[in-house]
């Protein structure tokens, strides 16, 4: 079995059940030694798993399916056997605001559960505005110079704007818990390495468990909040982790449609043929299923 | 007057996008790095063979602003720069932007697309030019980036022989003093003890050092 791993990361509050997988022992403890990698751009661990440089990833649910089906820059047969995180979503609005002057919004990333839940709310307010992308740790300061006027992101980033009195966070009480970030790897490594890809998934659901607990949180921050990882302050990282859902394991066949429906609702994909088979094969419960017995 | 031998032609055939199609007009390239050394020596190799640097920039420095401020067809990104993901969204995102981007590995060959993500350099495309007008431009960013890797791998390594022979420098007069050797013993007991061992001089440096300070 291969033991020796290279997973990507991006500096986000939900990599912490694979950070912890390494700082605390759980991968080691299924015999495996992990590098983390980390990452400073969605597009870079997208590349980084089609190059096979990078054995698995933290990705964005909804970029298994834009690699897959090729919607974006490049197409690799991705597929993902575990859900990292669920929640942690939010949008976050400048103190001045004016959203009746077509706002310029930002998110993380065009084939996120970011943009989708951006555009939505756009569209249930009637808000006509602008949608970018900017990276999150620039996010901040763009509110602050005023070149956007809010933004839909992950934790910590809208704590970190509240934080520093920048932003406003808007309540969006309503949002159902979508399956968010998960465990991505290529079919092909799927298919060469089903033991390790077993001994990783049995790994994170150990360390998800730990890491949902919140009287583990103040540990949880401090190692977080190291340069190597998130870079942030352990306080503004612990609240960032209350957000967020790290039990929802199972990948979800349900909430892939939902993402293949909003990349089609928002014009970045035409109509899929057999839309059901090709995200049963993305999203593998049965897979996940088989790893945890 | 102009003949039309390509099969598909993008858009509306003007003067202008016609001759950048055959090539008749240098490519205009902005650069993206968070290294300025680096950023340096890929603009002066692609300047010399006639390619038009027209900006060179940082991390969060309006990115997108810039590209259609400057009317680029090429974006040459390091890897290690966040703004990746705002290149990405140039396609996706539908705003007015007026020359959609995609990135290069679409039509590149597989093996340029990881001799690139080895080396860390990513590029972007206009949408209309074709691929083979992109691949000089790539393989230059390719080349300086390998070179600057490479460089920079040997002054590390130049930095950690440095660090080395100062601590076999530290753990030899450790041992001089404790056993009241000359500077040849102490330095033929430490090579002794790596062969012995199996273990690098370096290393039974450290140890002797770790060593000296427990035993104050």
């Amino acid at each position: 079995m291969k033991t020796k791993l290279k997973i990507g990361f991006v500096g986000l509050c939900d990599s912490a059940a694979l950070i912890v997988g390494k700082e605390r022992g759980f991968f080691a403890e299924q015999g495996l030694s992990v590098e983390l990698s980390k990452e400073p751009s969605w597009a870079n661990i997208r590349d980084k798993l089609a190059c096979g440089i990078l054995d698995a990833a933290h990705m964005l649910a909804p970029m298994v399916l834009e690699a897959t089906i090729g919607a974006g820059n490049v197409q690799v047969p991705l597929m993902s056997a575990f859900t990292l995180s669920t929640g942690g979503i939010g949008i976050t609005l400048g103190r001045d605001a004016v959203l009746t002057d077509k706002p310029v919004l930002a998110m993380v990333y065009p084939f996120s559960a970011h943009h989708y839940v951006l555009r939505s709310w756009m569209e249930a307010l009637g808000i006509a505005g602008e949608v970018v992308v900017i990276p999150p740790a620039q996010m901040v300061s763009s509110l602050a110079a005023g070149s956007i006027q809010g933004f839909c992101v992950g934790a910590p980033w809208n704590g970190v704007a509240e934080n520093s009195g920048l932003g406003v966070r808007v309540a969006l009480d309503q949002l159902p818990q979508r399956m968010d970030k998960v465990l991505g790897v290529t079919q092909d490594w799927s298919n060469a390495h089903p033991e390790t890809h077993g001994a990783l998934v049995k790994a994170l659901l150990t360390a998800g468990h730990w890491v949902n607990d919140p009287d583990n949180h103040p540990e949880i921050a401090e190692i977080l909040a190291q340069p190597a990882y998130l870079n942030l302050p352990p306080q503004i990282i612990q609240n960032g982790l209350a957000e967020i859902n790290f039990v929802a394991n199972a990948p979800s066949a349900q909430d892939g449609l939902w993402y293949l429906s909003q990349m089609q609702r928002w014009g970045q994909i035409g109509p899929i043929d057999q839309e059901q088979q090709i995200v049963g094969q993305i999203f593998c419960t049965d897979t996940y299923q088989s790893f945890i017995k | 007057m102009y003949c039309l031998w390509f099969r598909a032609l993008p858009l509306i055939l003007t003067d202008w996008n016609f001759s950048k199609l055959v090539g008749l007009v240098t490519l205009r390239v902005i650069l993206v790095d968070e290294n300025a050394d680096r950023a340096k020596m890929v603009q002066g190799s692609l300047a010399a063979q006639g390619y038009d640097v027209v900006a060179v920039l940082g991390s969060g420095a309006d990115l997108s602003a810039r590209l259609v401020a400057c009317n680029a067809d090429v974006v040459i990104i390091d890897m290690d720069s966040p703004d990746r993901d705002i290149l990405e969204s140039m396609r996706q995102v539908g705003n007015e932007q007026p020359r959609p981007i995609v990135m290069f590995s679409q039509d590149g060959d597989p093996q340029t697309i990881k001799s690139a993500v080895e080396v860390g350099v990513s590029a972007y495309v206009v949408d209309n030019l074709r691929p083979e007008r992109i691949k000089p431009v790539v393989d230059v960013a390719i080349a300086r980036f390998a070179q600057f890797q490479s460089l920079r791998s040997e002054l590390d390594k130049a930095k950690s022989t440095l660090a080395e022979r100062k601590l076999i420098e530290r753990a030899k007069g450790i041992l001089m003093k404790r056993r009241h050797c000359d500077e040849d013993e102490a330095f033929g007991l430490m090579r002794k003890m790596a062969m012995d061992q199996k273990i690098r001089l370096a290393d039974v440096a450290s140890r002797i050092i770790d060593a000296a300070e427990l035993l104050g």
